[in-house]
């Protein structure tokens, strides 16, 4: 059941954190340099040519903005990689492999929704061992985007800053501003790819969950069997899994929106010390999920919201807490056919 | 099925009634509503006999959402007579009704230590929305 995830580094390399700090801090470092080169290039270039004569020859400036972009397409092309392997890949895989077991199972939860309005329907996957793969929400690349946006463009004004402050630093020269300016862009800058880093191991060194169910939808007072498989490249301190309802409520407030949330169920599925997760060797491990008798469904309105999920969460020494969030459509119990008019 | 008496303010003609099933929702969250059922008597089939002898509302429930009085989100279901009047006089009236057996879960798991890191609520002032009171002028039973 388990697949192998292949690097992209075709060499053999030990399992644990390291391999994965190795290949994102190869990709930044290349995107860096590539950066660097391409915005000292054009500066100086700009700075140091006249209109009769480049600052330098026309193939050496070529070969310099060529290296510069490969360098940067290089490395964007590692970090993409890197993420999309450790990112997508099973859950693709599987949805494109089952696609039409996926459809029929859309279409009966498409009749069930018209007989329950209100109940938002959450479709699962076909899973591998289990009947059923739960859908995880997205993962927030935004962050990790952010930071990179900011550290590459501060990167690039602090290298056309760097010569034109050593060239205009002792002259009065309002161009002597860049020595102002140049320390706080560059403290910007090692926090923006501080920040850039950390996002990447966070979505790389923990790698993808994925939860299968053995009965779906969910009613209350049923039970189904969970599977939890969960690859990475870290060694987990403690990976737990919960049952939660919560309630979501939007109101307004003043000119505001606001949204409150409150867990009113938490049943702890799930708790494991000390787990070694690899690519080629994920934790995988079975437990039962039983919906309490008498729980409210899931329900979904405009401003208001029932919901229930699984939420896996890993920690892992000197790294963020990671949680994953697995939605479950839990349906009513129908008492009966010939349901009751009104009872007053 | 749902009985109800008007008792119309003297002196004064009745336009229209309304009468619905819905659920409304209370608590924190902005008010959403939805009607599962909708009768409107307009003021030609209003007559003072018909305003005398009880009404009877009857509908299917579905079977979604049921009644639920959650922490920060209720859900409640029930029949509402309106009655209006000339110059924008309206008078309402909400008889509730519970469908279903959903309630909160009565526990909240294990280790409520460890439930510091998880997902949790972001109370922001008090933003509870209040439903309008009845005006009411109709009798249910």
């Amino acid at each position: 059941m388990s697949k192998k995830q292949k690097s992209f580094f075709p060499t053999k390399r030990p399992q644990g954190r390291r391999p994965a700090i190795a290949e994102a801090a190869l990709a930044g470092i290349l995107v860096l340099l590539g950066v660097i080169l391409l915005a000292v290039t054009i500066t100086l270039t700009a700075l140091y040519s006249t209109p009769h004569q480049l600052y330098i020859s026309v193939g050496y400036l070529s070969l310099r903005i060529i290296l510069a972009v490969l360098l940067i397409t290089a490395g964007s092309y590692f970090i993409i990689s890197l993420l999309w392997k450790v990112g997508v890949s099973r859950e693709r895989r599987e949805a494109l492999a089952n696609r039409a077991g996926e459809i029929e199972l859309l279409n009966e939860l498409r009749r069930r929704r018209d007989d329950l309005p209100t109940v938002p329907v959450e479709a699962p996957l076909q899973g591998t061992v289990l009947p059923y793969r739960l859908r995880c929400s997205q993962r927030n690349l935004w962050m990790l985007i952010s930071s990179a946006a900011m550290s590459v463009s501060l990167v690039a004004i602090a290298s056309i800053l760097v010569p034109t402050a050593i060239e205009t630093g002792s002259s009065a020269n309002p161009r002597s501003l860049a020595l102002v300016f140049l320390p706080i862009i560059c403290l910007a800058a090692v926090w923006f790819l501080y920040r850039f880093f950390r996002q990447l191991l966070k979505l790389t060194g923990i790698g993808p969950s994925s939860i299968e169910i053995s009965q779906y939808p969910l009613y209350p007072n049923s039970k189904c069997t969970l599977r939890l498989f969960q690859p990475g490249r870290i060694r987990l301190k403690v990976l737990t899994v919960w049952l939660i309802c919560q309630e979501e409520a939007t109101f307004d407030q003043g000119t505001d929106i606001r949204t409150e949330r409150r867990d009113v169920f938490r049943q702890r599925l799930f708790r494991k010390r000390s787990v070694d997760v690899s690519p080629d060797n994920p934790f995988e491990n079975e437990f039962d999920l039983k919906i309490p008798d008498l729980a409210i469904h899931s329900f979904r309105s405009a401003n208001n919201r029932i919901q229930w999920k699984i939420i896996v969460q890993a920690e892992a020494k000197k790294w963020p807490t990671l949680n994953r969030t697995f939605r479950l459509s839990v349906y009513p119990r129908v008492v009966n056919e010939t349901r009751s008019v009104v009872q007053v | 099925m749902c009985q109800y008496r008007l008792r119309a303010v003297e002196g004064l003609a009745v336009h229209a009634i309304e009468t619905s099933v819905v659920w409304i929702t209370d608590g924190k969250g902005s008010e959403d509503i939805g009607v599962h059922f909708f009768q409107r008597t307009s003021k030609d089939a209003i007559s003072p006999t018909m305003l005398q002898r009880p009404h009877r509302v009857s509908t299917v429930l579905p079977n979604s959402p049921l009644s639920y009085p959650g922490m920060i989100i209720q859900i409640r279901w029930c029949v509402r007579v309106r009655m209006f009047y000339g110059n924008e006089l309206e008078l309402n009236q909400d008889h509730e009704f519970i469908l279903g057996d959903a309630r909160v879960p009565d526990t909240i798991g294990n280790s409520l230590a460890d439930n510091q890191k998880l997902e949790s609520g972001i109370i922001q002032g008090d933003g509870v929305s209040e439903a309008d009171p009845p005006r009411a002028s109709a009798d249910a039973s």
